[in-house]
């Protein structure tokens, strides 16, 4: 028993230390920089952007994302509605503005890109695969504990998005694996 | 530790619970009390300006190893880096750092003990041991061979996960105490070709070549080819001490030889995958009461997979994934057995068996994600012989098929964002022992954003296999068959907490019960001296785990934790070889940067009831030393395991003459990576 009380006093010791600003929890903060990335983005002029009333954001029910990605449905970006989608076919995708990809995507991933094929989609994913593979940004965890992304210039351009300059400046390679030390 | 000895058995098990209790409500206070301080939830940050958040320290749920499988359980995760950074040489040692795992060695195979049933002899045919998702359990003993005797190199392995408690509502048969689930690399991990050498003590000589590559068009090729040879030491009996049995030591009798292949491709969601390995080890315990030091004991397994599988996304709510897959398994074991005279007798073991599985994965519906999977195997030949070499002599020639089937179904269901409720059920039918129906139920709620709490339960079983029901041979050391066997089940139930203290700190604690009915064990008929298997009534083990994480931001990363279990049969005697105490601690240390680290480890296993007495409680210290950037492309990593030498003993089973079989002192290891 002296083991699991000096275990319990670790325990305790280690609550105890400040932890100065709280944390926030993952999946919150990447929505919020997925809603970020949306308002720093432009379509091109031919895209079902000026059709389409509202501003289609999808990604797959599965994802461990979807509830907070849900929770950006229905808001004003620059004078349209954010709608939340949850894909039902690859039909559908054209009609996606956003593309959320994670770790469940890469099987399909073949099949994705074949169905976007040129599109003027903003791919978002915080996989290291598929990041590896070329979306338009790429969200991963630092060393530091905090969020970074990363865009790809080439993947954007095939996309023909704009994205602000002031995005591209924060941008940040992120996709080594993150074990590694920073120096 | 005395105190709670002497305590009477009823209020001994009645005492850690509260214990284990404590801490756990302790830090579901500390948790609620920092819910109310957690106030930057979705609305605000969406209001952030974008540097503010990358500014925001966040509880990264996907920083800590995160595991793939399905099962909503305290998963354990072991990564392809862990593997280098702390000398692993076998998936043995893998899961032995693990928590509440212990392996036990009889200088022939590795047995995993888990959660306090640590069955020696038992050829790990209660857990379920999964390589890519192919079910490596043999058709014929159902072993999940963990030492030298599985057939991937480690170095192969990008990770192993495993997922402890009742696994049959998705896996079927043998996923019993748990599953061990093997990831291997893939082409682009390795990228070109890599070839690695070791050396260590008792001439330990090891190789390998690789080939990895990924094309333009995401195909990815991985092939390689393993040998080892460990030609051992002379090994010390005090139970043979006698002139005619050389004074108890047996000569070069603890070699182990392995070779193996292993080979991958794969392009556009079809996979194709084909292992081979042969392993043959002396044995130098004169197991099954054969004649001591004699230099032709020996076993030798053969295993052979072909694995292809198919995964196709449907639409973007639904994956259809298909595999096929062909098995084959040689085992041939040769026994010195004295009539007399010292007679050559032999073991021979033949399974081969094809399967497929179909397996639908549906987000169809909102918050619900579907599982939906049909298994069906065929075993063409599970076929054991037995014969005496010379004078040729058939003792056993038994012949079986048999087929079995397996229908499941799994919901995880979203109910809020922070209640998650995984319902799932399998039904099996064997052949040889009829039909089997497991459900599990969890529930996973999230607290607060840093802690979450998990209740699971769920029932498994497992057929006994041909071994058990068929295996007969007449004479001293021998064996008779049961065929009247019944499966055995187990019925367990699982509380889970994780708490994050900080970003970088993760506390996972459990608390366990696990409760086996009809135990299939090996013993020895009293009335005739044959070893049988029977179902023996009943035993239950309950107990608690903590864990710790932390990881510091220079790439320092600690694991430790504390298991305490208590395993007893329906009399309330202790189990054999379960310890009450486990301890485990991992620290992983950059000494100069990424040029060089240090991988240290610590193992703890308490005292453990034998069949005549006890083992002591002991720790084993292990170090290793990596240099990743010796030179462009070259790694070296130096080892030594059981770093003070110190003398500790697994009991042995019911085959052996010893009823503590004496563990390897120090050792040595240096191996060289060089990529190109």
């Amino acid at each position: 028993m002296i083991a699991l009380r000096r275990l319990i006093l670790l325990i305790l010791a280690l609550a105890a230390l400040p932890a100065g600003a709280q944390p926030v929890p993952e999946y919150e903060l990447k929505a919020a920089f997925v809603y970020n990335f949306v308002q720093f983005t432009e379509w091109p002029a031919d895209s079902p952007w000026d059709s389409s009333p509202t501003l289609n954001l999808c990604v797959s029910a599965s994802s461990p994302l979807s509830s907070a990605l849900y929770a950006l449905n229905d808001r004003a970006i620059r004078g349209r509605r954010l709608a939340v989608r949850f894909v039902g076919s690859y039909d559908a995708l054209p009609g996606c503005h956003v593309l959320f990809l994670d770790a469940a995507d890469r099987p399909r991933l073949a099949q994705i890109r074949k169905s976007l094929a040129g599109a003027a989609v903003l791919t978002i994913s915080d996989d290291s695969d598929i990041i590896r593979d070329g979306v338009v940004i790429g969200l991963g965890l630092l060393d530091n504990n905090r969020m970074g992304f990363e865009v790809n210039l080439q993947a954007m351009r095939q996309a023909r998005l704009t994205i602000s300059s002031k995005l591209l400046r924060l941008s940040q390679p992120i996709s080594q694996p993150i074990s590694r030390p920073s120096h | 530790m005395d105190e709670t000895f002497r305590r009477p058995a009823h209020r001994r098990r009645m005492a850690f619970a509260p214990r284990l209790l404590m801490p756990m409500c302790l830090v579901l206070t500390l948790s609620a009390w920092g819910g109310e301080t957690e106030t930057l939830r979705m609305a605000d940050l969406t209001g952030l300006p974008i540097e503010r958040l990358l500014d925001l320290e966040v509880y990264g749920a996907s920083r800590f190893a995160q595991k793939m499988s399905e099962a909503p359980s305290a998963v354990s995760v072991v990564t392809a880096e862990d593997i280098k950074l702390f000398g692993y040489r076998t998936l043995a040692d893998i899961l032995r750092s693990m928590r509440g795992l212990y392996v036990t060695y009889d200088r022939n195979y590795s047995y995993l003990g888990v959660r306090g049933f640590g069955r020696a002899g038992d050829y790990n045919t209660r857990v379920l041991l999964l390589v890519d998702g192919y079910r490596v359990n043999d058709n014929i003993y159902d072993q999940a061979p963990i030492g030298a005797e599985f057939g991937l190199d480690v170095d192969l392995i990008d990770r192993v996960e495993f997922v402890p408690g009742p696994g049959s509502s998705l896996y079927g048969a043998n996923a019993f105490f748990g599953v061990i689930n093997v990831v291997t690399k893939r082409g682009a991990d390795v990228h070109g070709m890599q070839v690695a050498a070791e050396a260590g003590s008792a001439y330990r000589r090891a190789g390998r070549v690789t080939y990895g590559r990924r094309g333009d068009d995401g195909a990815e090729l991985l092939l390689s080819a393993s040998g080892l040879d460990e030609d051992g030491r002379d090994r010390y009996f005090p139970e043979f001490d006698t002139p005619a049995n050389n004074d108890g030591v047996a000569r070069k009798l603890d070699y182990d030889r392995k070779h193996s292949l292993f080979a991958r491709f794969s392009r556009a969601g079809a996979t194709l995958a084909l292992a081979h390995s042969e392993r043959k080890k002396g044995v130098p315990t004169a197991s099954f009461n054969q004649v001591f030091n004699d230099p032709r004991s020996l076993t030798i397994d053969r295993q052979t997979f072909l694995d292809a599988r198919l995964d196709r996304a449907l639409d973007m709510t639904e994956q259809l994934s298909g595999r096929l897959y062909l098995g084959r398994y040689d085992f041939r074991g040769d026994y010195v057995v004295n009539y007399p005279p010292p007679t050559l007798n032999r073991d021979l073991s033949r399974g081969r068996w094809w399967g497929a599985e179909l397996k639908l994965v549906s987000t169809r519906f909102r918050g619900h994600k579907l599982v939906l999977g049909a298994e069906y195997q065929r075993d063409a030949r599970r076929d054991q012989a037995n014969f005496d070499v010379e004078p040729r002599n058939t003792l056993l020639d038994d012949r079986r098929k048999g087929r079995k089937y397996g229908l499941y179904v799994q919901d995880e269901y979203s109910v809020t964002a922070d209640l998650l409720l995984n319902l799932g059920v399998r039904h099996d039918d064997d052949s040889t022992t009829g039909s089997a129906t497991n459900p599990r139920l969890g529930l996973i709620y999230r607290l607060t954003p840093a802690t979450s709490v998990k209740a699971l339960y769920g029932t498994a079983y497992r057929s006994p296999n041909a071994y058990e029901l068929y295996y007969a041979i007449p004479g001293p050391g021998g064996s008779k068959a049961n065929p009247d066997l019944k499966p055995e089940r187990i019925r367990s139930g699982e509380l889970v907490l994780e708490h994050h203290f900080r970003p970088d700190l993760r506390l996972t604690a459990s608390l366990f019960r696990n409760k086996v009915t009809n135990l299939i064990s090996f013993t020895t008929d009293p009335n005739d001296g044959l070893f049988v298997y029977r179902n023996l009534n009943e035993a239950t083990a309950r107990g608690g785990e903590l864990e710790l994480e932390i990881l510091w931001s220079n790439g320092a990363k600690l694991r430790t934790g504390y298991s305490r279990q208590s395993a007893r049969d329906a009399a309330g005697s202790p189990l054999v070889n379960s310890p009450r105490h486990l301890a485990k601690l991992n620290l992983a240390l950059p000494l100069a940067g990424d040029s060089l680290r240090a991988g240290l480890e610590l193992q703890h296993v308490g005292r453990r009831n034998t069949r005549a007495g006890t083992t002591p409680a002991y720790t084993v210290a292990n170090v290793t030393l990596l240099s990743a950037r010796l030179a462009p492309g070259l790694e070296l990593s130096a080892s030594v395991y059981n770093l003070f030498d110190k003398a500790y003993a697994d009991p042995g089973s019911e085959e052996h003459v010893q009823d503590r079989l004496v563990q390897d002192g120090r050792a040595l290891r240096l191996k060289l990576i060089y990529s190109f």
